[in-house]
């Protein structure tokens, strides 16, 4: 029996859930014990590394700002100690570079399935209103702002509520001026500028994970409704549903970006039922576990893809499928740390540890 | 077949997934709903594409309905469109 050898990042289920965990999950559904997880990480107090069952090994990695060469250089480290087939990030921040090394990777026989720079680009939150007014699809108002005055000027424009949203992440909600400079400045210092200043849009949350072809096709595609919202706007919970126009607004913005793997399209339904188009995700979202509960495991899909292997047509998911997230204490020992910050590697039984070998002198 | 005499479509409920135990879930929206024992056999009804009228008759044979039954079915008939289970159409 041959294993495959598949390399997950994105493994802290936190505040902000990452997607690693819901993917790996939905590997070993499918592929059961042959199918070989490999964690990376970039805090050794991911979550994910400390959870029971879920990892086979795993291993530090240098952040994506350190550039492609160290991230070639780590993973391929990687690939000479445990062997790696297929690599699926699972982190925006990560994607630029690894489509500046797939080609490397796949010299050393480790596969991806990437969206094109275009696509990618196409898809930020600063050129989404380009794409959705180019499809006809409605997307609330987006000013880009830079400081201050800008900021002011587009509260003027869109009015209050305002949504002030990062380049990359979180975006908060204000109700009048002095707030929403308050979230500028925040949102600014976190994650620099400019940030996005968009008009509010009242109306129920929605997603719809997708894998796509590269040539415009969708291989499966899964809508839900959020039953649960953190502050953070993130989806604690969720329900499948079956929603013809949401997942035809979903697959046209695919299809226009032939987009290559996984990603995720929120919407906003208004009162009046009109879909926005919020977000296009370009890797799958934390949620992804909900998809494979459902019927439809596009994980498995995409190992499939990054193969060159044909993906198997995926039947009917079933609505009314949900999920509620259950947070548990993952625990570790002092040498667990220390194997992740000495060795960068989760601890194996042949690695000296601290403890042991102050234990024995 | 277009039933544009009936207040209602039958086709929108047709998609709504009814529990014996009155639990009603809609796959559309993946809202859920619970009804009682009326309520249920109303929806019923209207999936059936039974007018409104048609509707009171048949809840007054299987329960004990008294004259106010066809204001009940049109007051249930405008709860389905404020959920949004129906459209809004006028009466003929």
């Amino acid at each position: 029996m041959s294993v495959l050898r598949v390399a997950v990042s994105g493994m802290h289920l936190g505040e902000n859930c990452q997607p690693g965990p819901g993917v790996v999950r939905s590997l070993r559904e499918a592929l059961g014990d042959r199918v070989h997880v490999v964690g990376l990480a970039y805090d050794v107090f991911d979550s994910g590394l400390h959870a029971d069952g879920l990892l086979d090994d795993a291993f530090m990695v240098p952040y994506p700002s350190a550039g492609p060469a160290a991230y070639l250089e780590r993973l391929s480290q990687i690939r000479e100690l445990v062997g790696l087939d297929v690599l699926i990030p699972c982190l925006d921040v990560e994607l630029p570079v690894i489509q500046r090394i797939a080609g490397a990777l796949a010299e050393r026989g480790i596969h991806t399935v990437m969206p094109s720079t275009e696509a990618l680009a196409r898809r930020t939150k600063d050129q989404l209103p380009a794409l959705a007014a180019a499809l006809g699809i409605a997307t609330p108002r987006t000013i880009t702002v830079t400081d201050a005055a800008g900021l002011a000027a587009a509260g003027a424009e869109l009015g209050y509520p305002l949504v002030v949203k990062g380049p990359f992440y979180e975006a908060e909600v204000t109700h009048g001026a002095a707030e929403a400079q308050a979230a500028f400045g925040k949102l600014a210092a976190r994650w620099g500028l400019p940030l996005l200043a968009q008009q509010f849009v009242k109306g129920e949350e929605f997603d719809v994970i997708a894998l796509g072809d590269g040539q415009g096709g969708v291989h499966g595609a899964v809508a839900m409704r959020k039953t649960v919202i953190t502050k953070l706007g993130k989806a604690w919970g969720a329900m499948t549903i079956h929603d013809d126009e949401l997942l035809a607004v979903a697959t046209k913005v695919i299809s226009a970006l032939r987009w290559r793997g996984g990603c995720e399209v929120e919407m906003l339904r208004a009162p009046d039922g009109t879909p926005y188009l919020i977000e296009v995700n370009p890797r799958f979202p934390a949620w992804v576990y909900l998809a494979t509960a459902a019927g439809t495991n596009l994980p498995q899909g995409l190992v499939e893809l990054a193969l060159g292997r044909p993906v198997p047509k995926y039947p009917p998911y079933r609505a009314g499928v949900f999920y509620v997230r259950h947070a548990v204490e993952a625990c570790g020992e002092l040498a667990d740390l220390e194997s992740l910050m000495a060795y960068g590697r989760t601890r194996r039984p042949t690695l000296a540890s601290l403890p042991e070998l102050i234990a024995n002198g | 077949m277009p039933t544009p005499d009936l207040p209602y479509d039958p086709a929108e409920l047709r998609t709504l997934a009814l529990s014996d135990t009155g639990f009603i879930f809609d796959p559309r929206t993946g809202h859920s709903y619970s009804a009682n024992a009326t309520g249920l056999a109303t929806l019923a009804a209207m999936k059936d594409g039974l007018d409104p009228a048609a509707i009171a008759t048949k809840l007054r044979a299987e329960f004990k309905g008294g004259a106010a039954v066809e204001d009940d079915v049109a007051g249930f008939v405008d709860l389905l469109r404020e959920l949004g289970l129906v459209r809004a159409r006028s009466a003929p």
